[in-house]
């Protein structure tokens, strides 16, 4: 895949780059803006929703090595949209865009790269939060279990045994499973 | 599906089984659908918790970039500079405060969210822990107001132990102080799903911090706070508050605050 030269906005959002990120602002936080609050929105809603988008997409490309094939702005701005329609939806608002409009307006690429963007993260945030509900002593196992340490160092460390951890880390996540698919994500 | 618990398909994906369970295992696998997606669904997890659960210094840097920018280009006010704007803005904010100064100032000059925002930092011993260098130390700045130099040692506390509510808890509250607002919802509700005693405290918090707007004005002892006039932030620091039950060492000062707000 031919990498766009816009990549350098993801690089400059994996560096904390101040000065790309604030062109990114400069340059594309008037139509997010404008499209937001065209939409039901508040100025503060579109700060928050251009804020996470961005969140996003630096996760995207952290966790999953994201790489651009198209311009920025169609991208960033397909992402913030999709997750407008998502807050207007749990809001109780009825979506007053739909996506496929976007296809044909904003072309392959961008609407797939956005698509993998939002699917992904909803799918991090709806684990995170299920997460979130299991007991305290099922969130220190996990997240200790899953720290890359040894195992048995990590037993030692809670003062159970190594087959104890073992089974009570299998419990947890077999809870956080059923929590998740409880969701039909 | 065949006859596989979660737990067994858990213990497969983490090379826990007999040779003999895992030969029978992959069997099915190749076999049943359904059992393929738990698998795969199991493995995304496991990749996501890994990947997120630790702190990412890169993210935090990166929200505290955004939410400086966001201030830059989403607050109109801020960007004003002509002289008729100026003196609009100006008439526009007199009437703002006189509408909303019965709630705004309700003791003297003292702020309202300052004031009620206003908590020591405990030391570890007093809570009955081990003793610990960093909590103290950073207890130190936090009880003089000096939140700045507070929290890499809070951050360094967590990091040492990440199961430390307390730590989380003041973190929290000292990323409030110093305007890193996401950053401070996201320790305090953590420590309002968990099981410490401060749990109420941390609600009461994140309900403070959607009650209240810096108001961009520099006083003595740093900048201060004023309830918010945005509906949707006020409906959720209301939401926050009904989650304190009577009786919790905050349930005044939630009292007080949902009386304001409301």
């Amino acid at each position: 895949m031919l990498v766009h030269a816009d990549q350098r906005y993801i690089t400059a959002l994996l560096e904390n780059d101040q000065q790309l990120i604030g062109d990114i602002y400069r340059r594309f936080s008037p139509t997010i803006r404008s499209h937001i609050m065209n939409h039901r929105g508040t100025a503060d809603d579109a700060a928050d929703i251009f804020q996470e988008s961005l969140i996003d997409i630096y996760n995207q490309a952290k966790h999953n090595g994201l790489r651009l094939s198209c311009p920025f702005e169609p991208f960033l701005l397909l992402v913030c949209k999709r997750k407008w329609l998502n807050e207007l939806k749990k809001r109780g608002h009825s979506p007053v865009t739909k996506l496929s409009d976007d296809l044909s307006e904003w072309g392959e690429d961008s609407f797939a790269a956005a698509e993998i963007v939002a699917r992904e993260e909803d799918r991090a945030r709806v684990f995170l939060e299920q997460f979130r509900r299991l007991s305290e002593k099922c969130r220190e196992i996990l997240r200790l279990s899953l720290s890359g340490d040894q195992q048995e160092k990590i037993a030692v460390q809670l003062g159970v045994t190594y087959g104890y951890l073992r089974k009570k880390k299998s419990e947890c996540m077999a809870t956080l499973l059923s929590y998740i698919q409880a969701q039909k994500i | 599906m065949a006859a596989y618990d979660k737990e067994f398909i858990i213990r497969y994906a983490d090379n826990e089984l007999s040779e003999e369970e895992r030969r029978q295992f992959e069997a099915d696998l190749l076999t049943d659908p359904t059992l393929a997606g738990e698998l795969s669904l199991y493995l995304e997890l496991r990749r996501t918790l890994e990947q997120r659960l630790p702190r990412d210094a890169g993210a935090d840097a990166l929200r505290s970039t955004l939410e400086d920018l966001n201030k830059e280009y989403f607050t109109p006010p801020a960007r004003r500079s002509s002289r008729v704007r100026w003196i609009a803005w100006s008439a526009a904010a007199a009437c703002i405060v006189v509408a909303l100064g019965i709630y705004l100032l309700p003791s003297g000059n003292e702020d309202l969210i300052d004031r009620l925002g206003r908590t020591e930092m405990v030391g570890t011993e007093s809570r009955g822990a081990n003793t610990d260098s960093l909590l103290q130390q950073a207890a130190a700045f936090f009880n003089q107001q000096q939140f700045d130099k507070a929290l890499p040692l809070l951050d360094k506390a967590v990091a040492a132990d990440s199961s430390s509510q307390l730590a989380i808890f003041y973190r929290g509250i000292a990323e409030w102080h110093t305007a890193s607002v996401a950053l401070a919802r996201r320790d305090l509700i953590d420590v309002y799903n968990g099981e410490s005693l401060m749990r109420y405290e941390a609600a009461f918090y994140i309900a403070l911090t959607y009650a209240g707007d810096r108001n961009g004005t520099v006083t003595g002892d740093g900048k201060s706070w004023k309830v918010t006039a945005d509906a949707k932030n006020r409906a959720t620091a209301l939401e926050w508050l009904d989650k304190i039950p009577a009786g919790t060492p905050v349930s005044s000062r939630a009292n007080e605050l949902r009386d304001k707000l409301k």
